[in-house]
């Protein structure tokens, strides 16, 4: 069995091949999975195949969710709502693991898969929804930067300059393993409100009785359920869904590695969770006190949390909502390119070169600058988009998880791995879900 | 046109080109038959998704495709309204 460094060598010979640059670099790694699996080498396995559903989950943990996971434990406590959270994350592992075995079995992105099965309208119709979202949604994540920032004393365009020469310089590597451990390393970071959340010091009892609660305290209202909705928004979003797909084409998994994209997207989904609630129960310390935080954002969540958790506390809450900000800005820019390059089947990779894909880098570079400047227009209505982004991103996600569903149940394209009768009644309970939610915060807003 | 007949051009346009990449004139062919393998499967996956054509809907299907769609549109219109009043 050949090396590493062989495998590299040899690969290299192929070079004068014609073979476009990313079905170089994705064989490189199939390869190197390949090896990996032979050697029964378990942990390195792992390690080569984790990357899109813990990108996907921590990239959802972004800087409108962080808010409003903050917002809902800051208004409301955790009773209801920790319970709730966590089952938005079952719902999420439910939906994504579809673009597991969608992704792994046909080597094609959702959007591409969407356009080829229902044709150039349903396409175009999905492509103008996720866009639009998308760019709301990366709106958001740098107001999340700026935020965090603000705590900081660090100048709105300065840090929304940063953010944009972060999420530009990331795909540099023209390899898309590389960009994917680099992304992560920053993601892993969102687990620092885990150690917020003990800085709190919370009251266990309440935090086990909080799992049997029906109900939120102060019970139902208009703000709660928008919040709720806001919290599921928080969770399952459209972007998501192409971009764990196109991930796992981009990484090049193939059939016999979806049961590792499974426990990449468990993971995911633990890891995320765990900071959501982390973030729920540090800044229920203001619940209890009766702050109103109606329109904070992060940076005044930072500073009424600092009383109760400290400088270093508040400092790490800051921290915590820039790199939210700056992840899901990478993810979801990256989302919108390759949803971009599927659709008019363009080169959509990051593993080619500038010159080879220019109008995929193009639209991941276009979408952070603009949505960037946005920020820094004078009186532009900001928190309105904070609002409002979770819930549009709620109320795009039914058609689209149809098409998921449809597809997931095409025999033709997913042959033994399309859904059986229980992972469809579990899908349509999600979609119901997602629809009812819609259909509440109607209600709710005509009250 | 997809990645696996995609070649990139000087222009950064993308050129279509019918002639899928070959690895039986490569030397590897001999050498390393699980590289081979793997493109093999890989391009076989491609193959079996670009063969596919339009997926037969039933007409319920199509209702609750359009009806989601409106569902979207009317949604929306329902929060831009909300963000107006809000924002008055």
């Amino acid at each position: 069995m050949p090396s590493n460094r062989d495998i590299h060598r040899d690969f290299k010979a192929v070079d004068p091949l014609p073979l476009p640059g990313d079905l170089h670099q994705r064989l490189q790694d199939c390869f190197e999975v390949h090896q990996a699996r032979q050697k029964r080498r378990q942990m390195r396995l792992l390690w080569l195949l984790v990357g899109p559903g813990l990108l996907a989950m921590l990239g959802e943990n972004d800087a409108p969710s962080m808010l409003s996971y903050a917002g809902t434990g800051s208004q409301f406590g955790i009773n209801f709502f920790l319970p709730f959270i966590l089952l938005t994350f079952v719902l999420a592992v439910i939906t994504q693991e579809m673009t597991v075995r969608l992704g792994a079995l046909t080597q094609s992105g959702l959007a591409e898969l969407i356009y080829r099965r229902f044709g150039r309208k349903w396409g175009h119709l999905a492509m103008g929804d996720l866009l639009l979202t998308n760019f709301l949604t990366l709106i958001t994540e740098f107001v999340g930067i700026v935020a965090g920032a603000r705590y900081f004393h660090i100048p709105s365009a300065l840090a929304v300059g940063g953010g944009m020469a972060l999420v530009m310089a990331a795909p540099l590597s023209h390899r898309y393993f590389a960009w994917e451990r680099r992304v992560l390393l920053i993601a892993t970071f969102n687990l620092v409100f885990v150690p917020i959340a003990l800085m709190s010091h919370p009251s266990w009892p309440v935090l086990t009785h909080a799992f049997i609660s029906v109900s939120p305290q102060g019970g139902w209202s208009k703000h709660m359920i928008l919040l709720a909705l806001s919290d599921i928004g928080a969770t399952i979003t459209p972007w998501m869904l192409y971009f764990q797909q196109a991930s796992i084409r981009d990484k090049g998994l193939m059939e016999p590695d979806i049961r590792h994209g499974r426990w990449d997207t468990v993971l995911g989904a633990g890891l995320a969770s765990l900071a959501a609630v982390a973030c729920l129960v540090a800044t229920s310390v203001l619940f209890s006190h009766h702050m109103n935080t109606r329109q904070f954002n992060g940076a005044q969540f930072a500073e009424a949390l600092t009383p109760y958790i400290g400088r270093i506390g508040g400092s790490l809450f800051a921290l915590g909502i820039l790199e939210a900000g700056l992840v899901a800005a990478t993810t979801i820019s990256t989302s919108s390119a390759y949803v971009w390059g599927e659709s008019f089947r363009q080169a959509a990779s990051l593993n080619r070169r500038w010159s080879e894909a220019l109008g995929f880098y193009a639209i991941l570079a276009g979408m952070t600058l603009a949505a960037g400047l946005v920020v820094l227009i004078p009186g532009f209505p900001l928190e309105m988009i904070v609002i409002f982004v979770n819930i549009i991103a709620v109320l795009t996600m039914p058609p689209i998880f149809l098409f998921l569903l449809i597809l997931v149940n095409d025999r033709e394209i997913m042959g033994s791995y399309r859904n059986t009768w229980w992972l469809n009644v579990l899908g349509i309970t999600v979609g119901g879900f997602i629809s009812l939610a819609g259909v509440i915060y109607a209600v709710a807003t005509m009250l | 046109m997809t990645e696996g007949t995609q070649n990139g051009r000087k222009d950064g346009k993308e050129e279509r080109t019918d002639r899928m990449p070959s690895y039986h004139d490569s030397q590897l062919n001999s050498q390393k038959p699980e590289i081979t393998k793997l493109l093999e499967q890989h391009q076989e996956s491609r193959r079996r998704i670009e063969s596919l054509g339009l997926v037969r809907l039933t007409p319920g299907l199509k209702w609750l495709m359009w009806g989601l769609r409106f569902y979207v549109v009317g949604m929306v219109i329902l929060v831009v309204i909300n963000v107006m009043a809000t924002l008055h």
